[in-house]
């Protein structure tokens, strides 16, 4: 980890486009968060928000501009796969959690190849997952398990390397509104109770009112 | 959790598609497995005929398909063992005959009673048969416990029945289960006066015995020197043939069992790729994805190579049993079998695994974790 940078993530004239230009997904999106903030990003449907997340996450990269996360430079990242394993964590909207391991063991992967010993793995996802209530559903598969605790162990799973950054997909996109109450409550107590940024891309306003600050995006671009 | 597993996990959850990618790899290492038993026991048989005259080296034929078949005249034998370098030549003539169902392919030497001793003959019972006895046999130690016989009892081999003069021992499996007979009289027998199969060679003593054989070879276009089981191939073209065959069935079995396990994989590979996104959105690396789906392999591998061995043995036992290869196909289970199995099956999985495996790693993350 790098010294505490006054920005934790900063993006300058971001631009993406599809289909040979046809498509712009982000048209000069510029934009800086703040170490431990809670951030939305929102917007319509295609205006870019998965794109910029993505790029944020370094499974994308831009066409021109520059993003920096945590000291960072995403343009010129060597190991990509590093990079998100050991800075930020991911959580998709359908929780992507393996369906042959159980919820303890979708954990344990994610830390594999970081050094820590078999018995290190598994006192860390058991504490993973009683943060995230789910303390006694550890060898429970997702087909076991409803969406919300899905979507639970994806988050618990997402903090497993201890990430400075949490990079959240539409969390609560495919959840009831009970399991929508539970997990902005879950990333609130994160919010609170450690130093981790949170970034979360979603499309309902009352989710993104649950943040520190909403970044909205249009047309690919940054309008509020 | 570590990598193997994890590998384990995947193979266990995944049992079909294992259990159906074990019986391919398997199917193939039950046919190498099954032609080594068979060739090593060829082989054995081989190095039983080169070793039974404790020779330095045998000569035959060249370009018999069947070194038994092997001809050779006593003036040739004359000649050889005049060459520089030789300190005694013994000439022998060979043939097999089906004693009964228990003994059904004992192998005959014709071999003059003076020659015993140079041969690497030791009587342990009764005395050496008279060179030109008709009605007279020596039987390897082997053969007689084999047949209950004793010095001085009768047995019905060749032209009819024959006293038994004499137990040998060679401290050779195959020659203690053979019966000599008197030379001359065998080749009258054989319909072959002055005919010999192999000529074994003695050098003397500071001879250089590969310098010897060579000069002979030189000396004799017809003739061929077999120091080594290596060169068994250069006088028996039948060996030859089986051990190209079992060499060209070994890779057809690889490549065939590799097509098998690479159209598995690659299956598998189509229904895995969000599988493989999401392990490398969280930061797994190409490396680690290819030692994935490789370990995968490797065990479901090691899985059909325990069952290949398990088939191979049945089938070379039913071979052994089939009435035309009975005393002939003796299975022998050595640890070079296994070793052969395992590396059949680690070369098929992994020359089937590798490029699925390349390929599951080159996944783009994002295109794999859209794929449904």
């Amino acid at each position: 980890m790098s010294d505490m940078p006054t920005a934790m993530i900063e993006a300058i004239d971001l631009r993406k486009s599809y289909d040979g230009g046809v498509i712009e997904a982000l048209d000069g999106v510029t934009l800086t968060i703040a170490p431990q903030e809670f951030v939305a990003i929102t917007g319509p449907s295609g205006c870019g928000k998965s794109t910029l997340l993505h790029m944020l996450a370094a499974l994308d990269r831009p066409d021109s501009g520059t993003i920096t996360v945590d000291g960072h430079d995403l343009t010129d990242l060597h190991q990509p796969n590093r990079y998100r394993r050991d800075v930020i964590g991911l959580v998709f909207q359908l929780h992507n959690l393996l369906p042959h391991l159980n919820a303890r063991q979708n954990i344990e992967v994610a830390m594999m190849g970081t050094g820590h010993s078999r018995k290190e793995q598994r006192a860390r996802a058991n504490e993973l997952l009683a943060a995230v209530d789910l303390g006694g559903l550890e060898e429970r598969r997702p087909p076991q398990l409803s969406g919300g605790e899905r979507q639970r162990v994806a988050i618990a799973r997402a903090l497993a390397n201890h990430p400075q950054v949490l990079l959240a997909d539409e969390p609560t996109g495919s959840l009831d509104s009970a399991a929508v109450e539970r997990t902005l409550a879950l990333l609130a107590s994160l919010r609170r109770d450690s130093d981790v940024t949170i970034v979360m891309v979603t499309h309902d306003p009352v989710v993104a009112a649950a943040t520190d600050r909403t970044i909205h995006l249009r047309d690919g671009r940054v309008s509020a | 959790m570590s990598l193997l597993s994890l590998i384990w996990h995947d193979v266990w959850v995944k049992k079909t598609r294992s259990v159906l990618t074990a019986l391919a790899i398997a199917v193939g290492v039950m046919t190498v497995v099954t032609l080594g038993i068979v060739t090593d026991s060829i082989r054995a048989t081989a190095a039983g005929v080169l070793e039974v005259g404790s020779a330095d080296f045998t000569i035959a034929q060249q370009g018999v398909s069947d070194i038994l078949q092997s001809a050779i005249t006593d003036a040739q034998l004359a000649q050889v063992a005049q060459e520089p370098g030789v300190a005694s030549a013994v000439g022998v003539l060979l043939d097999t005959e089906n004693l009964n169902p228990e003994n059904p392919l004992v192998v005959e030497i014709g071999i003059d009673p003076d020659d015993l001793s140079d041969f690497g003959v030791q009587i342990v019972g009764g005395k050496a048969f008279d060179a030109n006895a008709t009605d007279q046999v020596m039987l390897g130690s082997r053969l007689a416990a084999n047949l209950d016989t004793q010095v001085g009892q009768q047995i019905t081999i060749a032209d009819g029945p024959k006293t038994v003069v004499g137990i040998f021992n060679t401290g050779n499996v195959f020659g203690d289960s053979a019966v000599m007979f008197p030379l001359v009289p065998f080749q009258a027998y054989e319909k072959q006066p002055g005919g010999l199969s192999l000529l074994f060679v003695k050098v003397t003593p500071g001879s250089d015995v590969a310098t010897v054989e060579q000069a002979i070879d030189d000396a004799h276009p017809t003739l061929v020197g077999i120091a080594s089981l290596a060169q068994f191939g250069r006088a028996d073209s039948s060996y030859q043939l089986i051990t190209a065959a079992d060499q060209a069935a070994t890779i057809v079995a690889i490549v065939i069992g590799a097509i098998i396990v690479m159209n598995t994989m690659l299956l598998s590979l189509v229904e895995r790729y969000r599988e493989f996104g999401i392990l490398r959105a969280i930061g797994w690396t190409r490396r680690r994805i290819v030692a994935l789906v490789l370990g995968e392999a490797i065990m479901i591998g090691f899985a059909g190579a325990a069952i290949g061995v398990g088939l191979a043995w049945g089938l070379a036992t039913i071979l052994s049993r089939l009435p035309d290869l009975v005393g002939i196909l003796h299975p022998t289970y050595t640890a070079g079998v296994f070793v052969r199995a395992l590396l059949t099956a680690g070369a098929v999985a992994f020359l089937g695994a590798l490029y699925p495996a390349v390929r599951a790693a080159r996944l783009s993350p994002l295109e794999a974790l859209r794929r449904e």
